[in-house]
């Protein structure tokens, strides 16, 4: 595999200006995949969500499959990708994984509540907490980052 | 920047869709470009929506672009309205802090330019555009030259100012192959503590994918008038160490060099011609060879006869022959030890000429 994930983000809002304006220009991606719009079937929104970028971004919507076989395409000879994945929540991230994903670690914006709150509990639901340790169970951390200037907080997660 | 390349590129999309029309409207509602051109010029009222017209505001870090018109006979026309805009104000806000970023870059072209102007240093243009620039010119700044023989891509560039420790460079790309940063640096910071700070920097461009083949860094400069010595060191540098390897030269390691080759070849040789034009048999490719390890070694006979694979007295019996030769003490005089390294210069200077054929 010659593509390289060089950021993983669960955010709902996908494509948002938060995500094209902070971080493709810090992590320099070669391709931004969003997973899980669930338009990965509709040529004309993915059309529409890929003008959000410039032609030259390469935005890719696509589900969880589509991204497994994405991620297993070649490059050219001789030439690797760095790729930004945006997956729409939880539940796709971890299907990615259960699919295959070979991921470091996920970044997650910070929930807007009280920041000082470190307990997993008062930002998501059961299911999500269950999602987040089969995750961490296939050896992939999570961490809090919400802009590029901020600095990583993998403790609320207990990695 | 031009809205409309932009906008174009959303009606080609839409135009894939027979179902919907999309319009940019002016801040009085007239229609200057649309999916349908014959409707170009057609005045609409944006506050009129129904469930076949919507329209949205088209603005963007306090820019006023007008109206999104998007029309259609389909239940879905609200879900499609609202993506396109939201897409359209993402690219607006993409593209406008591109433009910003360009326009950031072109400033700092425009200062370097003045700055290493040979001809003159126009103290009121440069101070002109360093206010409105807003740019500190109390820091203290290394120029660092950077060659890619592949040549730079100009995007990456325009995204230097963004990395993290960058937002007090200034940086201009001298050409396709050469990347001129002044890095700021901590005031009277030590050699150790600039090579600490300079590679540090460096290896966070290669992060980011900004990777030369060679690095030259100057001398570390407070005042803008000297920025232009601090580049002129690094291409010193570049003429005199020809690094082959990707690794980075510091101006400081080379100060002796540096120095010594401002020392006029045709006065050395005024005072020292006579000596070796009569003296026979001198083999000048020895007495180089010599003279580098000597330096190397900082003039130490043992080290030196070691590293030519010499034994200690025959060094020492050649050394003596140039004593002899040349009329100075190179074994206990540290002045005589600097006439030798001039010597040694102007041997490498008639053995260039030879080779070129011109002696």
């Amino acid at each position: 595999m010659n593509k390289k994930i060089v950021l993983a983000r669960i955010d709902k809002r996908l494509l948002h200006a938060t995500v094209t304006l902070n971080w493709d220009r810090f992590i320099n991606a070669d391709y931004v995949a969003v997973v899980g719009s669930g338009y990965d079937d509709n040529p004309f929104v993915s059309s529409v969500m890929q003008l959000c970028l410039p032609k030259s971004m390469k935005v890719k919507i696509l589900s969880e499959e589509g991204l497994i076989e994405f991620m297993n395409q070649a490059e050219e000879l001789g030439k690797s990708a760095k790729v930004m994945v945006i997956f729409k929540n939880l539940t796709v991230a971890s299907q990615c994984v259960r699919l295959g994903l070979k991921v470091k670690e996920i970044q997650m914006p910070y929930p807007s509540v009280a920041p000082k709150v470190k307990k997993l509990s008062s930002y998501f639901t059961e299911a999500e907490i269950e999602e987040i340790s089969f995750i961490q169970q296939a050896g992939i951390r999570f961490y809090f980052q919400t802009t590029p200037y901020e600095a990583k907080d993998y403790g609320s997660f207990c990695n | 920047m031009n809205i409309d390349s932009i906008f174009n590129e959303f009606i080609n999309v839409v135009r894939e869709n027979k179902k919907y029309t999309i319009g940019l409207l002016d801040k009085g509602g007239t229609v200057t470009n649309c999916s349908n051109e014959k409707l170009l010029g057609t005045k609409l009222d944006f506050r009129s929506r129904d469930e076949n017209n919507l329209f949205y505001p088209v603005k963007e870090k306090n820019f006023d672009f007008g109206w999104l018109w998007l029309y259609g006979n389909d239940e879905n026309l609200e879900l499609m309205g609202n993506l396109i805009s939201d897409s359209l104000n993402v690219r607006l806000a993409y593209e406008i802090s591109q433009n910003m970023l360009r326009q950031d870059v072109t400033e700092d072209d425009r200062l370097i330019k003045l700055l290493l102007d040979e001809t003159i240093f126009d103290t009121n243009k440069i101070l002109n555009l360093v206010s409105e620039m807003e740019f500190d010119q109390n820091k203290s700044r290394v120029a660092i030259y950077i060659y890619r023989e592949k040549g730079f891509d100009s995007r990456k560039i325009e995204r230097l100012k963004l990395i993290p420790d960058s937002e007090k460079i200034l940086a201009s790309l001298l050409n396709n192959h050469v990347l001129l940063i002044y890095k700021a640096v901590p005031d009277g910071i030590d050699n150790q503590g600039l090579k600490n700070c300079i590679k540090k920097y460096l290896g966070t461009l290669t992060n980011f994918d900004i990777v030369g083949d060679s690095y030259w860094v100057g001398s570390v400069q407070k005042k803008l008038r000297n920025y232009r010595v601090s580049y002129e060191h690094c291409l010193w540098l570049r003429d005199y160490v020809k690094n082959k390897k990707v690794e980075v030269v510091f101006f400081v390691d080379f100060l002796y060099e540096f120095f010594i080759s401002r020392i006029g070849l045709k006065d050395v040789s005024g005072v020292f011609a006579y000596y070796k034009d009569s003296s026979k048999g001198l083999d000048i490719d020895e007495l180089i060879r010599i003279s580098d390890s000597l330096f190397e070694n900082n003039f130490n006979i043992s080290q030196t006869a070691d590293n030519l694979y010499l034994h200690k007295n025959t060094l020492i019996y050649k050394l003596k022959k140039y004593e002899e030769s040349f009329h100075i003490d190179i074994r206990g005089d540290f002045k005589g030890r600097f006439l030798f390294v001039l010597i040694a210069m102007l041997m490498k200077e008639h053995r260039k000429r030879r080779q070129v054929g011109e002696e």
